[in-house]
């Protein structure tokens, strides 16, 4: 009876021992990371670290910096990242200084030449911060990232662009240029709002606070939806509310804004069109 | 007989043993994601340390700091900007950034002894 077992005992003990091995492996013992690059950060600390980004470059507006300091992240899509942090952000109650820093960074780096913002990104993997000391004569530093683009890229005058710096846009004393409704099904129930500068270009990361009965408010910025444009901006109505909306610190106010009704009596919204004078 | 058997019993389950965890460790270890900012690399600690201290210049403001360090783990955010200092030297940090951590070192440990006076 024993000769019929073979030799399954065998096979038995090596499993038994191979579900040890695993549980010990990856439940008990897992291994540990040391050294990690913040891509490996978990989404909620890569979004910490990304918004430290944004704050930094709201400082120093260094953008070479924060290129590659984003660069490690290792996003897609660094804009669209931003954008759609900023969204939830806003969304989830942050405050709208970090939301304006991340639209700010977002607006920036989709207006760089992508051959900069690749550059940078290159220069931040090829010249990794840690792993050489003064000793070795290879030093590097975040000053070294920052300052390869401009030596190497025959863009060195870059500048960055007006848009790149909106805490001087919350300044500006935006005016009502154009109100009209909006009857077509896409835009009911919508305030849409298009801000553009003193050159009527479209102006991204302008701070749009709308204000309704019992304190509500809620503040959004212009260049989440680039594509549609980079001044464009909107906002979802609820029946009933009247709202008011002002572009801005110190832009124009305006008030009254609800829910319209078209003439085929479908629910229509607003289109608000701001600008400089 | 018997002892033949258990003797061998124990080989194959030493050798699936050995086999789990090289499996576990080395083949297909756990996922290279999730993990904490306790674990980041040096470079990456100290530069994020002097993104605070970036912050901190314009704000002025080092509770806010503290908060943004205590990303980086449980230690004292002091000690962060510490090792930040040193290890930004050894790096080859220019002098504006050392100032700039320095600055915050600076603000910490004229802030942190308040914190502890108003704590009853």
């Amino acid at each position: 009876m024993n000769q019929s077992r073979g030799p399954w005992y065998l096979f038995t003990g090596l499993v038994l021992g191979l579900a040890i091995g695993l549980v010990y492996a990856w439940l008990l013992e897992p291994i540990q990371y040391v050294d990690a690059s913040p891509r490996a950060l978990s989404p909620s600390d890569q979004a910490a670290y990304r918004n430290m980004i944004a704050l930094a470059y709201q400082a120093n507006e260094d953008f070479g910096r924060a290129s590659a300091r984003l660069a490690v992240l290792g996003d897609q899509e660094p804009a669209l990242t931003l954008r759609r942090q900023a969204e939830l952000l806003l969304a989830s109650g942050g405050t709208s200084q970090e939301a304006q820093a991340l639209v700010d960074l977002s607006v920036v780096l989709q207006n760089m030449p992508a051959t900069l913002t690749a550059q940078a990104a290159l220069a931040a993997v090829s010249t990794p911060l840690p792993t050489h000391t003064a000793a070795e004569g290879t030093i590097s530093s975040p000053v070294d990232i920052t300052q390869t683009p401009a030596v190497t890229t025959p863009q060195a005058t870059f500048t960055p662009r007006p848009t790149a710096n909106n805490t001087g846009d919350q300044e500006v004393p935006y005016v009502l240029l154009e109100q009209e409704t909006l009857c077509d099904e896409e835009n009911a129930g919508r305030i849409v709002v298009e801000v553009s500068d003193q050159r009527g270009q479209p102006q991204g990361g302008v701070p749009i606070t709308v204000n309704w009965a019992n304190n509500g408010s809620n503040t959004f910025f212009t260049g989440l939806h680039p594509q549609i444009s980079p001044g464009y901006a909107d906002f979802e109505m609820q029946p009933g509310e009247i709202y008011s909306l002002r572009v801005g610190k110190i832009g124009e106010v305006v008030t009254d804004l609800q829910i319209q009704t078209c003439d085929s009596g479908e629910p229509g919204g607003w289109r608000l069109a701001f600008g400089v004078r | 007989m018997r002892n033949a058997r258990i003797f061998w019993f124990s080989i194959s389950l030493v050798v699936g043993l050995a086999a789990g965890i090289v499996y576990g460790w080395v083949i297909r270890p756990l996922s290279y994601s999730d993990v904490s900012p306790e674990q980041l690399r040096t470079d990456y600690r100290v530069d994020y340390v002097l993104m605070t201290a970036e912050v901190f210049r314009q704000e002025g403001d080092p509770a806010r700091a503290a908060q943004q360090l205590a990303f980086l783990g449980n230690e004292p955010v002091i000690r962060y900007v510490q090792e930040a200092i040193i290890t930004g030297n050894e790096m080859g940090y220019s002098r504006a950034d050392l100032e700039l951590l320095g600055d915050l070192a600076a603000a910490l440990q004229t802030w942190m002894p308040l914190q502890v006076e108003n704590t009853p």
